[in-house]
């Protein structure tokens, strides 16, 4: 029986990460044309726990609101599972306090470590992957799930690094936590693109490697480039894994490069009463020699991650699913669209995969042609 | 064992993996140092122990990678909390600021609410303005307040309710959002200006000032510059001083007379509990 049966989890429909500059949009003046015609496309809303852990004040008045009239769900970036250090008893206390008051039918966290000997650096850096480590993250999990009394997803990171010690594929590391630790998972499909690209290996391997039963909720966001300071690796044109081209079929001119000064789903007192800058994403590339891919949600969701997301659906079915957009957030109106992008996206998917066979499984060293996955 | 020793020691879980503690010890290590990888000799050469070259990036472009993560982000979130300080010192005075500031505090936990706490304090160790000192502790009121706990306000009638025999033994709790700041600038205008980044105003005159920093009744922060005897007493009761010993100990803090005290306590009074200032004790 799946995850979800299991469980009784529900399926949300498809939503986005709850903002500061969309507070107005969503809650002070909903009645708007544009903002009701947005609303219509959101079923449920994310929240960055850490932001919500307070006392009191107006993130928490906010998220009473917002929970008045949507399925509200918390999204950890610091419980810290891969780490070293003991797990936090104040984090989990207020975690527990916050999971309780949205009555939410689950939580979630990163597959990684947020912190080392007492410094916490707020960000999801990548574990090695090997089967103690995996063990040690499993251990961790039913620790945390124990101290929060609901189901727990886990989610698969952005990752810039390869560890020598790496025995498995993440894939395969991330699988074995959730079968040990009996949780779910919230499956990135960007944030797999962005590692497949980075690493060089097939996307689709990591979503043809994973347990379809585990997968709760997806996330789907943008990216950007970044330069790398060092020799470009792949400057004489060596290219042994895929690039957005190879998987929309068509090239996209790069835009300039790296536009966001970096990803900061942590929100700070003034995220949450300040406004954000409306800008229009534009398409993104990856593949560029020089260039590695950067996990910004600042962005539109990708073409080829979109063709990701209705492999990961003809799979899993139809599963609860969430825009991110944490940069450069633009109007309400666009997030709304890449939601109402999301729900066609997840309903031909679906359709397409009803009666359709288990895809081949690729080989290690399956090529992609363009366009193979559009 | 030194401080530093003592506090890792207490947070570490000694059942961990020993290679996992080794590979996050040192991660965390190289993306603190203020370095740019490829030019740290120290990080390059023990890169290889750890780090495997990728199809795409080498060893070095994926640790850095982590290393400018690291700053801007907490640079971005210390900038937000600090936004008039930041416009008063200038971008390379603030960055430099903040970079000094992490490598001396880096962040203890999961709570970026709380990053900038000791900002002001380390600040006033690296510049005598008075002025960009005293904008560091109003804007540190701010972020401090932003998410204390609610508390249902004490009325005006319940108050009014009090046996006047018993007024001088009473404990008045204080909206725990509530921040006081004494201050040598009357800097509030200034602060919303930077912030704003609007024309500023011109560095007011040297005053002694004191402001509160509440929560209003949407949940939203103000300010009010008060007296120095409001200013003493909100810090005595918010202390649990009994409303007699608060007052009498105001007196002598702001040098007023008691005649100054009994005579404006009473639109104190009316204007604390009508703006939430006083709260009930539940």
């Amino acid at each position: 029986m799946s995850f979800r049966k299991r469980h009784g989890v529900p399926d949300l429909g498809i939503g986005i990460g709850f903002r500061a500059p969309h507070r107005a949009a969503i809650l002070e003046s909903p009645e708007l044309p544009e903002n009701t015609a947005g609303l219509a496309a959101i079923d449920w809303f994310e929240v960055i726990s850490e932001n919500y852990l307070g006392d009191g004040g107006r993130p928490l008045a906010t998220l009473d609101r917002l929970s008045t009239n949507y399925p509200v769900i918390p999204h950890g970036v610091s419980l810290n599972l891969g780490g070293t250090d003991r797990l936090n008893v104040d984090h989990l206390r207020r975690l527990r306090r916050l999971v309780d008051r949205l009555d939410a039918p689950w939580f979630s966290d990163h597959l990684c470590f947020t912190a080392a000997h007492g410094v916490e650096v707020h960000d999801l850096l990548p574990l090695p992957c090997t089967e103690k480590v995996a063990d040690w993250v499993a251990d961790r999990i039913r620790a945390v799930c124990d101290a929060i009394g609901r189901p727990f997803l886990l989610e698969n990171p952005s990752s810039y690094v390869s560890w020598r010690a790496d025995a498995m594929p993440e894939w395969e590391f991330l699988s074995r936590i959730a079968e040990r630790a009996d949780c779910g998972l919230l499956f990135d499909v960007n944030n797999v693109f962005v590692a497949a690209t980075n690493h060089g290996f097939d996307p689709r391997r990591y979503i043809d490697g994973i347990d379809p039963e585990r997968v709760v909720q997806i996330h789907l966001a943008g990216h950007s480039e970044r330069p790398m300071r060092g020799r470009p690796k792949d400057a004489a044109g060596a290219r042994p894994f895929a690039t957005a081209s190879d998987l929309t079929g068509g090239g996209v001119a790069r835009d300039g490069g790296p536009t966001s000064t970096g990803a900061r789903p942590f929100a700070t007192a003034s995220d949450l009463t300040g406004g954000g800058v409306a800008r229009d994403g534009g398409p993104t590339s990856t593949g560029t020699p020089g260039f590695f891919l950067f996990d910004t949600h600042s962005r539109p969701v990708a073409d080829a991650v979109w063709s990701l997301y209705r492999r990961t659906i003809a799979r899993t079915g139809p599963v609860t699913t969430l825009i991110e957009w944490d940069e450069e957030i633009p109007a309400f109106p666009v997030v709304a669209a890449e939601a109402a992008k999301a729900r066609a996206a997840r309903q031909e998917a679906t359709l397409s995969s009803v009666g359709t066979a288990t895809k081949e499984p690729l080989s290690a060293n399956s090529v992609q042609t363009p366009g193979e996955l559009v | 064992m030194s401080t530093n020793e003592f506090l890792h020691a207490s947070v570490r879980d000694a059942n961990a993996p020993d290679e996992l503690r080794a590979l996050a010890d040192t991660f965390v290590n190289w993306i603190q140092r203020p370095t740019v990888v490829h030019d740290d000799d120290a990080v390059c050469r023990e890169l290889p122990a750890f780090v495997a070259d990728s199809p795409r990036m080498l060893a070095e472009d994926q640790i850095e990678a982590y290393r400018v993560q690291y700053l801007d982000r907490l640079a971005g979130a210390l900038e937000d909390d600090f936004r008039a300080l930041a416009r008063r010192l200038g971008s390379a005075q603030w960055r430099a600021l903040v970079t000094d500031f992490l490598a001396a505090h880096p962040p203890p936990d999961w709570n970026l609410y709380t990053l900038g706490a000791g900002l002001p304090a380390f600040l006033a160790t690296q510049t005598e303005d008075a002025v960009t000192r005293d904008l560091a502790r109003l804007e540190w009121a701010f972020c401090d307040a932003f998410g204390d706990a609610d508390a249902t306000p004490l009325t005006a009638a319940a108050l009014a309710a009090v046996d006047p025999e018993a007024l001088g033994e009473l404990v008045l709790a204080v909206q725990p959002a509530l921040r006081l700041v004494e201050l040598d600038f009357p800097l509030c205008e200034l602060r919303i200006a930077l912030r704003d980044d609007t024309e500023a105003p011109k560095i007011p005159e040297s005053k002694k000032t004191y402001v509160v920093v509440a929560r209003d009744h949407q949940r939203g922060l103000e300010y009010m510059y008060v007296t120095a005897a409001a200013y003493f007493t909100l810090t005595r009761l918010r202390r649990g001083e009994p409303l007699g010993a608060a007052l009498e100990g105001a007196a002598e803090d702001a040098g007023a007379t008691e005649d100054e005290m009994l005579g404006a306590l009473g639109t104190w009074f009316q204007n604390w509990t009508a703006w939430g200032w006083l709260v009930t004790g539940d």
